[in-house]
C-alpha cells in the first residue's frame, strides 16, 4: 500500500492559540478516515494545512511523497472546504469546466455531468450557484472536488445543508472514490460516516487523542 | 492512484480572458462614461483646490535654490513613504488580492502559480502606474504654477515618477509578500528605506535611489543623466516583484480575499465602521490577550463607573501600534497646527482631520457597545446614559493625543505662545474630536437611513452634510488657533483669544452630549425604532 498522507509533528499556532500540536499520521490509499472532535479541536486546521492553504509552524505534511502544498501534492489532492468557495459569473457547468480544465483532464464534460446528475443538480446546471441555497452550493462544492483526477480527498463538514438524497449520493461517491484508490479523510461532527470509514482520527484541543477503529460509540464520544 | 496533470498556465490565461470577456459585456456604456465624467471632476476640483492651497506666486530665487537643493530629496522621501507602506502590506500578503474561489480553485490546482499570478500582478501594476501617473501629473501641474518651467514638461515628468513609485512600491510588496519576509522584517526594511532618504534630504545628497527618482521629477528645473538610475531601479523592483510573486502564501491570500472584498463593499456604502473593523482584521491588528494594566473593581460597587471602567479594559487591551498611530496622528496635527501659524490655514483641515481619525480610535467602547446593541438594548438603562458614559475615557485618551500635539509643536515655535496657545485649544479640540468621532459611530450607517421623508432632490445634500459633519466637526475645536493667529498680528494676546473662542466653541460637544444622550428616547416617541438611528 502507498501512503498517500504523512503528516509528523505537525503543529499550527495562530499566535498565542495552538490549533494543532505535534499530530503525526500517516494515510494509505483507499483507506476511508473519519476525523471526529469537537468544536476548535483542530479538525479544519488539519484539513487545511495539508490541503496547502495553511503553513505548518512546525514539522511536516507530505502528499504522495511531496510537501502539502507543492506543485505535485496539489496535483494530487482534493479539497472541499466547509464553507462552499464559488464564483459568482460562473455557472454550475462553467464551474466543472473550469476546475476540470484546470487540473488537466479530459473527461470533464462527461464526468461533471454525471457527478450533477447523481448529486441532483441536473436542473440546475446552468444556473449562477451564487443564487443557490446553502445544500445546492455544497453540492456544487462536492462537484468540483470530485470532478477533478486526485489521491487524496480532504471533505470538511460535507454532510450541512444536505438534503437525504444529496447525503446518500455523497456518501456513494466517496465509497467509490475509496475503492478507485484514494484516500477519503473526512472531517465531520455528524455520525452519517461512521458505517463507512475504516479508521477514526479524534481530535481535542489541536491534539490526537484516538487513532483507531471507527465505532459510532467511540466516535459519539469523541465528537461530545 | 489517480494525479491531476500539471496544466499549461496559457490554460489560466485564456479562461481568465473569457471570464473578463463576459464581465465586459456587461457592463453598461452609459454608466461606465458617468464614472469616467465622475473621475474627471474629481481630479479638476483636486487640481483646483491644490493650486489654490499652494497659491500662484512664482517662487523667489532663495526659495528656488532650496527647491533646487532639497526639492530630489524632498520627492525621494514621499517615494520612500510609498515604498516602506507597500513593504508593510508586502509583509501581511499585500498587495494582490485574489478572488476567493481562485485560491481554492486555480491556487490549488497543479497550475505554476507565479504564470497563475502574472496576470493579476501585471494587472495591479499597470493601474498603479496609470494612478501613480495621474497623480504625478496632478503634482507637475500644481508644481508648475509656482516654479519655471514649461506646464507640459511639468506635467509629463511628474506622471513619469508618479508612475514609477507607484510600479515600485508595488513591485517590492510584491516581493516581500512573495518571499514571505516577515512583519518584523518588512517593516524593517521600510524603516531602512525611510531613513535613507530622510538623511538625504538632511544633508542635502543624494544617495539613495529614491533621491535620484525625485531628480527625475525636477528635469524641467536642470537636466541630470544620473536620475535615470532611479526609474531603473523602479522597473527592477517591479520585474522582480512579478518574478516573486508566486511564492505568495495561500494562508495570507485567502485571508485578503475575504477582507478586501468585504472593505470594498464597506467602502462603497460609506460604512465608515465597518472599514475600521475591517482595517484591522487585514492588518491582523488585535486587541491584548493581557492589558497593559489589569483594573481590578470591588466587589458591590454597582453600576457606578461601570462603564468608565469597561471603557479603559478596551482602551487598555490596545496592541501597540495602535498607540503609536495615536501618537503619530498627535504629532500631525501639532506640526500642522504650526503650520498654520505660519500661514497655511488650509492645514487646520489636515489637524482637524488626524484628531477626528485618532478620536475613532478612541471612541472604540463605544463602537463596541453600538456594534452589539442587542446586548446594550438589553441593560436596564436607557441606550443614552450608557453611551454618554462611554465618552468621558475617549476624552482623558484625546487629551493624551492633543499633549503630544502641543508637544510636536514645541520645538517649532515659541515655547511660552505654543503652551499658551495650545493650551487654550486643548478642551475645545479634545471635546470637539470625540464629538465628531461619537457622531460617526452611533448614527446609523447610510444603507439604513434611506427611505426617509427628505425631498428627493436634497438627498445628494443631506449624503454630503452626512459625510462632512464628523470631521468637520472635529476641525471645529482648532478654530482657536486660527483666532490667535488672527489677533497676534494686532498685538493682542494670542493666547486669551483663543480662550475665548475655546469657551465659545464648547457648545458642540454639549449639544452632542445631548444628542447621544437623547435620541433614543426621541426615536422611541417618534415611533422609528432603536438602535443605530
Amino acid at each position: 500500500m502507498t501512503r498517500v498522507l504523512v503528516t509528523e509533528g505537525l503543529g499550527k499556532d495562530y499566535d498565542e492559540t495552538v490549533a494543532l500540536e505535534d499530530l503525526s499520521v500517516r494515510v494509505e490509499e483507499g483507506e476511508r478516515v473519519i476525523v471526529v472532535g469537537p468544536n476548535g479541536s483542530g479538525k479544519t486546521t488539519l484539513l487545511r494545512v495539508t490541503a496547502g492553504l495553511l503553513e505548518p509552524s512546525h514539522g511536516l505534511v507530505e502528499v504522495v511523497g511531496a510537501p502539502a502544498g507543492s506543485l505535485p501534492a496539489r496535483a494530487a489532492t482534493s479539497y472541499v472546504p466547509d464553507a462552499p468557495v464559488l464564483y459568482d459569473d460562473l455557472s454550475v457547468a462553467e464551474h466543472l469546466e473550469y476546475v476540470g480544465r484546470l487540473h488537466g483532464t479530459d473527461d470533464w464534460d462527461e464526468w461533471g455531468q454525471e457527478l450533477v446528475v447523481r448529486l441532483g443538480l441536473e436542473e440546475r446546471v446552468d444556473d449562477l450557484p451564487a443564487r443557490f441555497s446553502r445544500g445546492l452550493r455544497q453540492k456544487t462544492s462536492i462537484a468540483l472536488g470530485l470532478v477533478r483526477p486526485f489521491s487524496l480527498l480532504l471533505v470538511d463538514e460535507p454532510f450541512v445543508g444536505l438534503d437525504a438524497g444529496g447525503r446518500q449520493a455523497l456518501l456513494e461517491l466517496l465509497d467509490e472514490s475509496a475503492r478507485a484508490g484514494a484516500a477519503v479523510v473526512v472531517a465531520t461532527h455528524q455520525l452519517e460516516y461512521v458505517d463507512q470509514a475504516s479508521r477514526c482520527l479524534g481530535l481535542r484541543d489541536g491534539r490526537l487523542v484516538y487513532d483507531g477503529p471507527a465505532t459510532p460509540g467511540r466516535v459519539e464520544r469523541l465528537v461530545s | 492512484m489517480s494525479v491531476a496533470r500539471p496544466v499549461d498556465p496559457s490554460v489560466v490565461g485564456g479562461l481568465r480572458r473569457a471570464r473578463r470577456r463576459r464581465r465586459l459585456a456587461a457592463v453598461d456604456l452609459f454608466e461606465a462614461l458617468y464614472q469616467a465624467y465622475l473621475a474627471a471632476l474629481a481630479v479638476g476640483i483636486i487640481i483646483a483646490l491644490g493650486s489654490g492651497v499652494t497659491g500662484d506666486a512664482r517662487l523667489g530665487p532663495s526659495a528656488l535654490a532650496q527647491v533646487r537643493t532639497h526639492g530630489a530629496a524632498a520627492v525621494g522621501l514621499a517615494v520612500a513613504v510609498a515604498i516602506a507602506v507597500a513593504l508593510r502590506s508586502g509583509g501581511r500578503g499585500g498587495p494582490l488580492a485574489v478572488e476567493g474561489p481562485d485560491v481554492t480553485h486555480v491556487l490549488l490546482a497543479p497550475v505554476d502559480r507565479r504564470a497563475a499570478l502574472a496576470g493579476p500582478a501585471t494587472q495591479q501594476l499597470r493601474f498603479g502606474a496609470f494612478a501613480g501617473g495621474t497623480a504625478g501629473a496632478v503634482v507637475g501641474l500644481i508644481a508648475y504654477r509656482r516654479l519655471p518651467g514649461t506646464p507640459g514638461a511639468w506635467v509629463l515628468w511628474g506622471a513619469l515618477v508618479g508612475g514609477l513609485a507607484a510600479v515600485a512600491a508595488l513591485g517590492a510588496a510584491m516581493g516581500a509578500s512573495g518571499r514571505r519576509l516577515s512583519r518584523l522584517t518588512a517593516n524593517g526594511l521600510g524603516l531602512v528605506v525611510l531613513a535613507w532618504s530622510a538623511a538625504d534630504l538632511a544633508l542635502g545628497v543624494t544617495s539613495s535611489p529614491f533621491t535620484l527618482l525625485g531628480n527625475l521629477s525636477l528635469w524641467p528645473l536642470g537636466f541630470d543623466w544620473t536620475a535615470l538610475g532611479g526609474a531603473v531601479v523602479a522597473l527592477v523592483l517591479a520585474v522582480l516583484g512579478l518574478a516573486l510573486v508566486g511564492g505568495l502564501s495561500l494562508e495570507a491570500a485567502e485571508r485578503r480575499s475575504r477582507l478586501v472584498g468585504q472593505l470594498r463593499f464597506a467602502a462603497t456604502v460609506r460604512d465608515l465602521r465597518a472599514v475600521m473593523l475591517l482595517r484591522r482584521q487585514l492588518a491582523q491588528e488585535r486587541p491584548r490577550t493581557r492589558p497593559w494594566v489589569r483594573l481590578a473593581t470591588r466587589p458591590g460597587s454597582g453600576t457606578r463607573l461601570a462603564v468608565w471602567t469597561r471603557g479603559w479594559r478596551g482602551i487598555l487591551r490596545w496592541p501597540a501600534r495602535r498607540v503609536a498611530r495615536l501618537v503619530l496622528l498627535g504629532a500631525v496635527t501639532g506640526v500642522s497646527l504650526r503650520g498654520v501659524w505660519a500661514g497655511t490655514a488650509p492645514l487646520v483641515v489636515v489637524a482637524g482631520l488626524a484628531l477626528w481619525l485618532a478620536a475613532l480610535e478612541a471612541v472604540e467602547p463605544l463602537a463596541q457597545e453600538v456594534d452589539t446593541a442587542d446586548r446594550r438594548d438589553s441593560y436596564p438603562r436607557a441606550e443614552g446614559w450608557i453611551e454618554l458614559r462611554h465618552l468621558a475615557v475617549p476624552c482623558v485618551v484625546m487629551a493624551a493625543v492633543a499633549v503630544v500635539g502641543i508637544g510636536a509643536a514645541l520645538p517649532l515655535g515659541q515655547i511660552g505662545l505654543v503652551l499658551g496657545v495650545g493650551g487654550s485649544t486643548l478642551l475645545p479640540a479634545v471635546t470637539c474630536a470625540v464629538a465628531g468621532a461619537a457622531v460617526s459611530v452611533v448614527r446609523a450607517p447610510p444603507l439604513a437611513v434611506v427611505g426617509n421623508n427628505l425631498m428627493p432632490e436634497l438627498t445628494g445634500l443631506r449624503a454630503l452634510v452626512r459625510e462632512l459633519l464628523p470631521p468637520v466637526l472635529a476641525t471645529a475645536g482648532l478654530l482657536p488657533v486660527l483666532a490667535a493667529r488672527a489677533v497676534a498680528t494686532h498685538h493682542y494676546s494670542p493666547t486669551a483669544a483663543a480662550a475665548n473662542v475655546a469657551v465659545l466653541l464648547l457648545f458642540i460637544p454639549v449639544a452632542v452630549g445631548a444628542w447621544v444622550h437623547t435620541r433614543g428616547q426621541v426615536a422611541a416617541v417618534a415611533g422609528v425604532g432603536r438602535g443605530r438611528t
